[in-house]
């Protein structure tokens, strides 16, 4: 099972990456994870970047992600620390 | 007193509408707005409705929800066409809810077009009608398309109306809670994982609680203010048809969706 986490972009780090302030863990994920992560985008279904990673920049995951939840589903952490994960927005609605 | 303004739909007036654009209310009951007669007839059939179309087997909702789809467009303009077919066969031979929505707005700013909202040409889906039974609860949380539809060209709009017409009653339960706090964007740390946000967020908020509702009733809102819906009690399902209203104050255009 993939490990998840949720919470709020906090700083854009490049046009693939960002910092995530984490509110939430899913109950039995394997590993631990901190108040703040660096996490890389392997993918992303967010309202507002496109879905070509070529087309991806800094300024339009700032407008995406910054103070936004989101949820990630993480595929591994690398040797650096940081995480790679697929990124998602998370319940925008529904009822 | 924070709180809504009741009124009958002989008083829906453009003073009334305007308060709520203004934040000067929350929202307005317009009591008896649609003939309790009619909606007996839609109950009735939505009770009948296939539910084969469901992937559970019991039917929800009937029609797709902008908010449910953010990056799903092309999914989501092909569940409004189908939408528009099942409306016609449930409001066949009656007068259409929707339609008399959109009469009584329209008919409240002439200076304004009134049409369902349109993209590329495509129609957006002309409302949704939500199947609440009983345990069922809606927490709290808000609509605003500015921020959740970005996707869309729906997110152009200067405001936000939501209307919900109710159909049908529960027993008990039910009941609307509008917050006096309107959502802005760092509240999005308070959220929940699946849907709307933390009752941390409005526990210290004034409130008003709308109760009562009979078959009938409209209820226009500014969805922006953080909502929720109490735990439906009763064995009856609580019925309604919902839509949001998007203003352009430069184009003099109110257009429709759900």
């Amino acid at each position: 099972m993939t490990d998840i986490i949720w919470g709020n972009g906090s700083k854009v780090l490049s046009a693939n990456s960002f910092l995530l302030d984490v509110t939430h863990r899913k109950d039995g994920n394997k590993q631990d994870y901190s108040d703040s992560e660096k996490i890389t985008m392997t993918s992303a279904d967010l309202p507002g970047l496109p879905q070509n990673q070529s087309d991806w920049d800094e300024e339009s995951l700032k407008t995406c992600v910054i103070d936004a939840f989101l949820k990630c589903e993480v595929s591994q952490r690398d040797e650096t620390g940081v995480i790679l994960a697929k990124v998602s927005h998370s319940g925008a609605g529904g009822y | 007193m924070w709180g809504p303004l009741v009124v009958n739909r002989l008083q829906l007036n453009k003073i009334g509408l305007q308060s709520i654009l203004s934040d000067k209310i929350p929202a307005m009951i317009i009591r008896n707005f649609y003939d309790e007669k009619s909606c007996q007839i839609i109950a009735d059939r939505i009770e009948n409705y296939s539910q084969s179309n469901f992937q559970n087997g019991k039917l929800r909702h009937i029609g797709p929800f902008l908010m449910s789809h953010t990056t799903e467009k092309k999914k989501y303009f092909e569940e409004a066409k189908e939408a528009q077919r099942e409306f016609e066969k449930i409001f066949h031979g009656i007068k259409n809810p929707i339609m008399r929505i959109y009469e009584s707005i329209s008919d409240k700013f002439p200076d304004h077009s009134m049409s369902l909202a349109r993209e590329f040409k495509n129609d957006y889906s002309p409302a949704i009608i939500r199947i609440h039974e009983k345990g069922k609860s809606i927490p709290v949380h808000k609509d605003n398309v500015r921020y959740e539809g970005k996707e869309y060209a729906l997110s152009e709009i200067d405001r936000q109306l939501s209307c919900i017409l109710h159909l049908q009653e529960s027993e008990g339960g039910g009941d609307l809670v509008m917050y006096n706090r309107q959502w802005r964007k760092e509240d999005e740390r308070f959220r929940n994982i699946d849907f709307g946000y933390s009752s941390r967020l409005t526990e210290s908020s004034e409130f008003c609680k709308m109760s009562n509702f009979n078959a009938g009733d409209l209820v226009i809102m500014n969805p922006n203010y953080y909502h929720k819906v109490t735990e439906i009690t009763g064995n009856t399902p609580r019925i309604t048809l919902g839509m949001f209203l998007g203003f352009y104050r430069k184009d003099c255009k109110i257009v429709a969706w759900a």
